[in-house]
């Protein structure tokens, strides 16, 4: 793999931005430990719907993808919006 | 079908991915529990012990299958256009410079997500499908992790690139992100499954039952079989377990 290595955190903040009306209000709050890491979204009010979509395709989605960039190593990996 | 099944694998997750293909069903229906965690690996090589989970179907989608279903023969209505979820009846109508804005903004976002996995110099060839939609083939590298098990990091990565592409363009235009052509070549074997199937369907005088798949899949088989006037397509059941059957005519 010629990789130069993945930024996971960059990932969930670029998809999250890219998706919201207003960036400047989306917070990533980062918990890591020896066996997990968890992203904590928050967001304007009004762009959690299109973050998470319908059916929760888009959070679904994001999760997958964060998952597959794979820079946490064997950790588990949650993606939350927390409203 | 079984609705549960215990499996072992390297890691948690190849268990589950493994427990899925037998199941036949996708990750959002399932619930799972880990019965043994894998052992820790020693000096980066081998590992002691397997993981196991255990994987069942949940209650509330088993209950919607044994429910009688109003829609569950029919033709092929329901199953979705290519791509998947991304179709809205303005969006043929765009000029050719929206086309391209809407192409623009699509690649650089998959160039984004690209840098974020530290994929720095891959090409994407851009192109036209069949059915207007924006096709993105990522090439030049072995990028397989793109792919993932069943394509689902490929699907995922095609759902993200779409609803950026839809939210910053404000239009909601078909999008399809393909990898080394995979879905081209995924499409293909569908096909050669359905034109096998429509064979022996007609040879033997009996329907045909398809194994469960996606929306996407089953539409694969009813355009493949179309043109063929020796059998009938239809979708039965209730997804994930939703499946093509091929009947002689």
């Amino acid at each position: 793999m010629t990789r130069t290595g993945a930024d996971t955190e960059a990932l969930v903040r670029y998809l999250v931005e890219s998706l919201v009306d207003e960036p400047a209000n989306v917070v990533i709050d980062v918990t890591e430990s020896d066996s997990s890491v968890m992203y904590r979204i928050t967001l304007d009010p009004s762009d959690v719907g299109k973050v998470i979509g319908r059916g929760g395709r888009i959070i679904k989605a994001i999760r997958t993808l964060v998952r597959a960039a794979g820079s946490t190593g064997d950790r588990s990996v949650e993606v939350d919006v927390v409203g | 079908m079984d609705r549960e099944c215990v499996k072992q694998a390297p890691t948690v997750e190849e268990a589950v991915d493994a427990a899925l293909e037998e199941l036949g069903v996708q990750q959002d229906s399932v619930q799972y529990e880990v019965l043994e965690e894998p052992g820790k690996k020693m000096f980066g090589i081998g590992s002691s012990q397997q993981a196991k989970v255990r994987v069942w179907v949940r209650p509330e989608v088993l209950a919607e299958l044994t429910q009688p279903n109003e829609q569950s023969s029919e033709e092929e209505s329901d199953d979705e256009p290519l791509p998947v979820e991304l179709q809205l009846g303005d969006s043929a109508d765009l000029s050719d410079e929206e086309l391209d804005r809407v192409a623009d903004i699509a690649v650089a976002a998959l160039r984004s997500v690209l840098g974020c996995f530290g994929i720095e110099n891959a090409t994407v060839e851009e192109y036209e499908g069949d059915e207007g939609e924006i096709i993105l083939d990522v090439v030049g590298g072995d990028y397989g992790l793109l792919i993932g098990r069943h394509g689902k990091t490929l699907d995922a990565l095609q759902t993200a690139v779409g609803a950026i592409t839809t939210h910053q363009s404000g239009f909601r235009y078909p999008v399809v992100v393909d990898v080394e052509g995979y879905r081209h070549r995924r499409r293909q074997k569908i096909e050669d499954i359905a034109r096998r199937a429509a064979d022996r369907a007609a040879r033997q005088h009996m329907a045909v039952r398809l194994r469960p798949m996606t929306a996407y899949e089953r539409r694969v088989v009813h355009v493949a079989l179309r043109g063929d006037k020796r059998v009938t397509t239809a979708s039965d059941g209730a997804d994930p377990f939703r499946q093509v059957v091929i009947a002689p005519k």
